[in-house]
């Protein structure tokens, strides 16, 4: 097992300097660079040809792209991500701070639709084809089939512009520094997230729930005489829940990205929305920066997957 | 179960009075007894013929603007209302349908081809096709898909082919994956083994051999790639970063929903738009949903 980690980390690293190149790459062959960013119709009047030169200089744009990469590449492994001039803020800096927030909003979010969804799943299953499982199994439907876009423009509609129960974005009101105030701003945004991600793990462990119900180990164990509550807990979801763990890694692993709608709908200070403005001002230090971390989490998460799966199912093996 | 146990015997007389249904017919049958499927592919004609069809349900011109009745309320002449230019939201909305509509199938279009292509290719050849084509389906599958559709469409520029090609090119990999999968399986088989002794040409196995049997667990993919064209294409216009204004779609109608006053204010603006992507998304689902449990060769024998 300590091998199997170790080599799979290995794998990583090649990945993830592949994905940085090939940002670099797009960055380098689209037109304009940083320096653009400083040169504006106003400030190009006094610029004379020596201090754009020199701009440019000073913001290391003369190098080679190859060079460019590898000091790039240098100063990140020193801990060092670079400036963003859009934003003000060390790369670096920003990104954790972002990261914080986005965690927060999505740990809520992917918490509450664990809670809500593995027990309606099993609750679906056991109660199979019953009125109760026709009408949760149709909403988680809609829940899936429902872009966040919209459940979040009508939500903030709903529940912040016309009824007035939660502030209608951001994180925080300025000045106030309270748990209960986050909670405030949190409980809409979270709980979107929570159904749309609920409704996937409700119908995936629905599903896995009812194959595992169907084997011939829990017919056995039906069949010696054991009490139903013992055969469905103890024999049959324990089973059912190996795949929806799976499935709650990958979640985990494109949490980082942010949900991008949410946070923009909402003003949610993270990385979704970071990532947004990033790409559309051409932020180029956090575009590299953010594309950096989301990689290297979202094989961090992937490979913890793998480990969960292999610790909780004795069946699975890994060479 | 019930009415598993009556298809069952249904079933069962068919084989006895020896006429057996052409798989194409049978798989027919079974998605009409999916009523919320059929009734879903009713009302997809039924947007489709309102879109398409625009200028036979309204007189109003999408793009050109009226100052003189900006933002009115719906009702009267304007029975959606009207935006913030003058222009009629029920108008909009239906030109918008044709072009989320189209670029949505035609992003697919290209994804399901590229899909096929290169899960037939890797699954059929295997070995180094197999392991380059199956190495990048998994870089690409773990990255969040969102994110390298923006990255890619911030910086190629915004333009309704733009968009297409970009959605097109992002959203093979899970088409590879099953396409892949079924070669994989379907090369073993002694059908395919016979066209080899026969001295066929790879191509002739591939397309005429294999590929139509991966067609009915391809039907379900293809409906779904479609409704994520166009919940992409809705995505990345929301974002200001798809289909540029004027040209109405869905999500850039949508859009306006980020600006808080018109939100409050006129919600007629962006809740048709809204409530057509839902029904368009919900109705595709649930026919790929029918279509899966149609061509399900599982449930045919249980």
């Amino acid at each position: 097992m300590g091998r199997y980690i170790l080599r799979r980390l290995l794998i990583n690293i090649p990945i993830l300097i592949v994905i940085t190149i090939l940002v670099f790459v797009m960055i380098e062959i689209t037109p304009g660079d940083m320096a653009d960013y400083f040169m504006s119709e106003e400030t190009i009047a006094y610029m004379t040809e020596a201090d754009i030169i020199a701009l440019r200089e000073r913001l290391g744009l003369n190098d080679p792209p190859p060079i460019r990469y590898l000091k790039w590449m240098g100063n990140v492994l020193q801990g060092n991500f670079g400036f963003s001039f859009v934003e003000g803020y060390p790369v670096g800096e920003l990104l954790w701070e972002r990261l914080k927030n986005s965690g927060v909003l999505m740990g809520a979010g992917l918490l509450v639709a664990v809670i809500l969804g593995i027990p309606l799943g099993v609750f679906t299953a056991l109660k199979q084809y019953s009125l109760a499982d026709f009408f949760l199994t149709g909403l988680s439907f809609i829940g899936l089939s429902m872009p966040a876009f919209i459940s979040g423009i009508i939500g903030m509609y709903v529940f912040a512009v016309r009824l007035r129960w939660v502030p209608a974005g951001g994180m925080r009101t300025p000045m106030v520094n309270t748990f209960a105030n986050l909670l405030h701003h949190l409980v809409l945004p979270a709980s979107i997230l929570a159904i749309m991600h609920g409704a996937q793990f409700m119908r995936y462990q629905r599903f896995s729930m009812l194959e595992v119900l169907n084997a011939d180990y829990v017919v056995t164990a039906t069949a010696k005489g054991m009490r139903r509550r013992i055969v469905v807990a103890r024999h049959a979801l324990r089973n059912a829940l190996i795949p929806v763990v799976t499935m709650i890694g990958l979640t985990i692993s494109q949490f980082v990205a942010g949900a991008v709608f949410i946070e923009t709908i909402f003003g949610w200070p993270g990385m979704g929305r970071l990532y947004y403005r990033a790409v559309i001002s051409r932020d180029y230090p956090i575009i590299m920066g953010a594309n950096l971390v989301i990689a290297a989490f979202v094989l961090f998460a992937n490979l913890i997957t793998d480990i969960t799966y292999a610790l909780i199912d004795p069946r699975v093996r890994y060479e | 179960m019930t009415m598993k146990t009556s298809t069952e015997t249904k079933q069962l007389t068919t084989y006895q009075d020896k006429k057996i249904e052409s798989p194409l017919k049978l798989a027919l049958r079974r998605f009409l007894q999916h009523r919320l499927a059929v009734v879903s592919a009713f009302v997809l004609v039924a947007i489709f013929v309102l879109c398409f069809g625009a200028p036979l349900f309204t007189s109003y011109d999408p793009i050109g603007m009226d100052l003189a009745v900006r933002n009115q309320a719906p009702g009267g002449a304007y029975i959606f209302g009207t935006d913030t230019l003058g222009r009629d939201i029920f108008t909009r909305t239906l030109y918008a349908g044709r072009i989320s509509l189209m670029v949505g199938m035609a992003a697919a279009a290209i994804s399901i081809g590229l899909g096929i292509i290169l899960g037939a290719i890797a699954g059929y050849f295997g070995k180094i096709p197999d392991m380059v084509v199956s190495r990048i389906t998994d870089v690409m599958m773990t990255f969040p898909p969102l994110i390298i559709m923006m990255t890619v469409a911030a910086f190629v520029g915004p333009g309704l082919m733009n968009v297409i090609l970009i959605i097109g090119g992002l959203r093979w990999p899970a088409t590879t994956r099953l396409v892949r999968g079924q070669f994989l399986s379907l090369k073993n088989y002694e059908f395919v083994h016979a066209t080899h002794a026969l001295g066929l040409p790879d191509r002739m196995i591939i397309t005429r051999h294999i590929l139509p049997n991966t067609l009915a667990p391809l039907m379900a993919n293809i409906t779904f790639a479609v409704s994520a064209a166009i919940l992409s294409e809705a995505g990345l216009s929301f974002l200001g970063i798809g289909v540029p204004l004027p040209t109405p779609t869905w999500g850039n109608m949508m859009e306006n929903a980020r600006n808080l006053i018109i939100l409050q204010n006129q919600p007629w603006i962006w809740m048709p738009s809204a409530a057509f992507t839902l029904t368009t998304i919900l109705c595709i689902n649930f026919i790929g949903d029918g279509l899966r449990d149609a061509f399900d060769p599982q449930q045919l024998f249980n």
